[in-house]
């Protein structure tokens, strides 16, 4: 319990997330980011859009410490990646990351209580501060019912659900979601998203997310356009509401979408 | 491109998969190829003294071990083309005909087999030096065996090996006609939850295992074996088998299903090898069942023949007990005699001795259990002759006889027995009675021989006191044999056939060797304990291969498990440590069950029984050993393989 709170005293004093300077990658001569500069701060929900080959899921990719990139730098938690070793950065993604994919991965063999416990059984966390964890997200995501049911038993939404449980009971620095209502009728997109958007409120979880979906952009603060490895444009909420919000995008991405295709 | 070209970028591409085929297939080659190459080889059968029983019982293990390796490697196969399935669903779905897959397939096999059969058979070639020289060791010869590469072999090592092909194209045809296109589109099979395991049946398989080791070790010492043996073997099988069955169907499960409830489940990577278990024990079950029974059978069957070799020559050496003793000559043949024997093997020591020859006596079953096994008609040897023979072996008990006491020499069938008052009595030569003090199982003249291993009846012998002898001699014929020790018996089968030539010329006269029987009883039982060595090690190779084989499939399965894992950020450390975990708990419950099995079997039956034999241990445990160390070698590579696996990029 008493590492739990300090974590989130850490997570508080510590504003800036992310922050990247030049950012560039290349496949060979494929230039894919191009001298990207973001800053990803304590708390925010943002998401990342633009067609396909822009270069969204390279970034994510990138910033989730998963990919290398050749020029520029990135500074997670004010630690620039190009000081962290192969393995400190394992250790790092494990502990202060947390990842939803479109495609749920969820293990077939374990119980959506035991998918959810295992990034903490991993690191050998206490059990009673494992149930302490869990009990607190339970609620939040509407999972009771199902934590003995095994994943082929369960819905799409309810697999996601359970997978956005297990990225954020590790109280990480930041939870990167890659298309993570992709695979979801609406209604169950709508309630998932409008689920991370709580965990995002109550929990103060920043989240990154990648999408094409202007919808599940409009749950977010704040939208960034990327095309041909740069970002375009930035759309913050503000006041507006989700309806007004969704429009805004829908304008943006037909300037961008239409030219880039 | 044409579809040698394809098969070749196959192999190529798919290099580690071949691997293991190629390997499965060149320990086949090689297994094989030794065993022929020894049935041709010039030096093993210069050596061997019945060279037509060695060919035919080369010939028999021989055709053994080729369906086991047809069973290992269309088992290898079968794990290859399931592999493959993908790849041949692709190629129907762009229009290949199910026939040129079927040729692309073949061109592999025979790309495969071209390379296996050669390096095999070098291999084979080179290893044949050492496993002649184990055969060698084992009949106690000390020829020494060159390498060799016999015609005869390599033909009928490349045919058999022509055949096999063709049998692995037919049954890569039927599985690619298996292949359907829509699984290329569905994934794989789903699980829903693992199975609910029953406390009383896991309970059951453990009281079925240790009451049927409970019935077996009863067999020494209550009647229930001697009284109801049917009865009793059925039961105590069906209790095994069943037992087995159910400690890997319900008893493995149960205590995995226990292990997932404690709260230490949660700590570590013990959910994730755990849980993977509890879905796998159904598909388990039999196989395990199944191999662990086999290989009991199997460490069985060599452990007993192991005890009959070991103990063989002992046997041979009681029953045989003269190097070399026939009926006295007339001088000049006895020198030329004794010439041959100086040349190649000196004469220790020398004995004559001089008996009664009688007719038949009446009743002769009360003195012997088995009279059938005796001449009918008896010899009277004195007492101070038995005494010489005892001084010249070094082996037996002198013995003191007064009066008109007499002892009864038996051989191994006989139990050696004392006789208290009233002892019973013999008459011999009309009106002599001699009183039988005992029993005594010491073959003073041991059963007839020749060279080529036929015996004939044992000589009926009675020792009597000296007084009593030198007082009968003077009514009687008496007939005296010479009794040789020399050096080196065991190999003077040359020596042997000599003299027996001099000594049968006269008809009726007594010959008896050592070696005519011991190299006889040496050589079969050698060949039969080489042939079932080599079965087991097969047989066990096989079995073992079989859980291997599904191991590397799982993985293949699993990849996408360790991919979600991998992006969890789980370490390579973390995931070997989880491979190792999960695939001890596939390989060790069989090997233990196997070997605590096959102990109770060899140890309540055949080592309970000639306990005093130093080297039956030693055999036993290098049987036990070598089953270990097969387990062993299987777990370390598939953890390795396994590991590789989950590691491959997944190209779906």
């Amino acid at each position: 319990m008493a590492s739990y709170i300090r974590v989130v005293k850490v997570v508080e004093t510590m504003k800036i997330i992310i922050q990247t300077k030049n950012l560039s990658k290349a496949y060979g001569k494929t230039q894919v980011l191009k001298n990207i500069d973001m800053t990803i701060e304590h708390g925010e929900f943002t998401a990342i859009m633009g067609p396909s080959g822009s270069g969204k899921t390279t970034l994510m990719n990138t910033l989730s410490t998963i990919d290398t990139f050749n020029g520029g730098d990135v500074w997670i938690e004010g630690r620039s990646l190009l000081d962290i070793n192969k393995k400190d950065l394992r250790e790092f993604r494990q502990k202060r990351m947390g990842f939803i994919f479109q495609d749920y991965n969820l293990l077939d063999t374990l119980t959506v209580k035991e998918n959810i416990l295992l990034p903490l059984a991993l690191q050998k966390t206490p059990v009673i501060e494992m149930e302490q964890r869990l009990a607190r997200l339970i609620e939040a995501l509407n999972i009771e019912g199902i934590l003995h049911q095994y994943p082929n038993e369960i819905s799409g939404g309810q697999k996601q659900r359970t997978a956005a449980a297990r990225a954020i009971i590790t109280n990480p620095a930041i939870v990167f979601a890659d298309e993570p209502t992709g695979a979801l009728d609406s209604r169950s997109a709508t309630q998932l998203l409008e689920q991370v958007q709580l965990l995002n409120k109550t929990f103060k979880t920043t989240v990154l997310m990648i999408t094409h979906d202007p919808y599940a952009a409009s749950y977010c603060q704040r939208v960034i356009f990327l095309r041909d490895g740069k970002i375009v444009n930035e759309l913050f909420k503000g006041a507006q509401t989700e309806k007004e919000f969704f429009d805004r995008i829908l304008t943006i991405q037909s300037v961008i979408g239409g030219e880039g295709r | 491109m044409s579809i040698i070209d394809l098969s070749w970028r196959n192999m190529k591409r798919n290099f580690r998969l071949y691997t293991i085929y190629f390997i499965s297939m060149l320990v086949g080659v090689i297994i094989y190829f030794t065993f022929s190459g020894l049935m041709f080889n010039k030096d093993v059968v210069a050596a061997i003294q019945n060279k037509e029983n060695y060919e035919m019982s080369i010939f028999i293990a021989s055709i053994i071990v080729f369906l086991f390796i047809v069973f290992f490697i269309l088992y290898a196969n079968s794990f290859f083309m399931k592999q493959r399935k993908k790849e041949f669903g692709m190629y129907l779905l762009y229009g290949m005909k199910e026939r040129q897959i079927v040729a692309m397939v073949f061109f592999e096999t025979l790309f495969l087999s071209v390379i296996s059969v050669s390096s095999g058979i070098l291999i084979g070639g080179l290893l044949s030096k050492f496993f002649g020289r184990v055969l060698m060791n084992l009949m106690r010869y000390n020829d020494d065996i060159s390498f060799a590469f016999p015609l005869e072999a390599v033909v009928s090592t490349v045919l058999l090996f022509a055949l096999l092909n063709g049998i692995i194209t037919i049954q890569s045809y039927f599985s690619i006609r298996r292949v359907q296109l829509v699984e290329l589109f569905h994934a794989k099979g789903k699980k829903d939850r693992p199975f609910t395991f029953s406390m009383p049946l896991a309970i059951l398989s453990i009281l079925l295992i240790v009451g049927s080791y409970y019935t077996i070790t009863l067999a020494g010492h209550t009647d229930i074996w001697k009284n109801y043996f049917k009865e009793t073997l059925i039961a105590t099988t069906v209790a095994l088998i069943v037992g087995t069955y159910l400690f890997f169907s319900q008893f493995s499960g149960w205590v995995l299903q226990k292990m997932s409830q404690t709260k230490n489940y949660f700590n570590g990577n013990k959910m994730l090898w755990i849980s993977s278990l509890r879905f796998s024990i159904r598909g388990n079950t039999v196989n395990f069942t199944f191999n662990s029974l086999i290989s009991a059978v199997v460490i069985f069957s060599v452990g007993f023949i192991a005890v009959d070799y070991a103990v063989k020559g002992d046997v041979v050496r009681k029953e045989f007990p003269n190097h070399i003793a026939f009926s006295t000559q007339e001088d000049e043949k006895q020198k030329e005699i004794e010439g041959i024997m100086n040349d190649s093997h000196p004469i220790i020591s020398h004995e004559r001795i001089t008996g009664i020859q009688m007719e038949k006596i009446q009743d002769r079953k009360m003195f012997w259990s088995h009279p059938e096994y005796y001449t009918e008609e008896l010899y009277l040897f004195p007492e101070s002759q038995l005494n010489a023979i005892v001084d010249l072996r070094k082996v037996g008990d002198k013995v003191d006889l007064v009066g008109e006491e007499a002892i009864i020499l038996t051989r191994g069938i006989d139990d050696p027995k004392k006789y208290k008052s009233p002892q019973p009595e013999i008459t011999v030569l009309e009106d002599h009675t001699f009183r039988i003090v005992q029993k005594i199982r010491y073959p003073l003249l041991s059963m007839p021989t020749s060279p080529g291993g036929d015996t004939d009846l044992q000589p009926t012998v009675i020792i009597v006191s000296d007084e009593a002898f030198t007082y009968l001699k003077e009514e009687s014929i008496v007939s005296s044999y010479d009794i040789y020790e020399i050096e080196d018996p065991k190999t003077s089968n040359d020596v042997s056939r000599e003299i027996y030539d001099i000594v049968m010329k006269t008809d009726g006269a007594y010959y008896s060797a050592f070696v005519d029987i011991y190299s006889m009883d040496m050589e079969s039982s050698s060949l039969v304990l080489f042939s079932v060595a080599f079965f087991a090690v097969i047989a066990l190779f096989a079995l073992g291969s079989v859980i291997y084989f599904k191991q590397l499939r799982e993985a293949t399965e699993e990849q996408e498990h360790y991919a979600i894992l991998r992006q969890m950020g789980v370490g390579h450390k973390e995931m070997k440590k989880i491979i190792w975990k999960k695939l001890l708990f596939v390989f060790l419950p069989p090997l233990i069950i196997g070997l605590v099995h096959s102990w109770f079997l060899l140890y309540y039956t055949v080592i309970l029984l000639i306990k005093d034999l130093p080297s039956l241990t030693t055999i036993i445990f290098s049987v036990m050993g070598l089953y270990v160390l097969t387990y062993l070698i299987f777990y370390l590579s598939s953890t390795s393989i396994y590991y590789k696996i989950i590691n491959e990029k997944n190209t779906r």
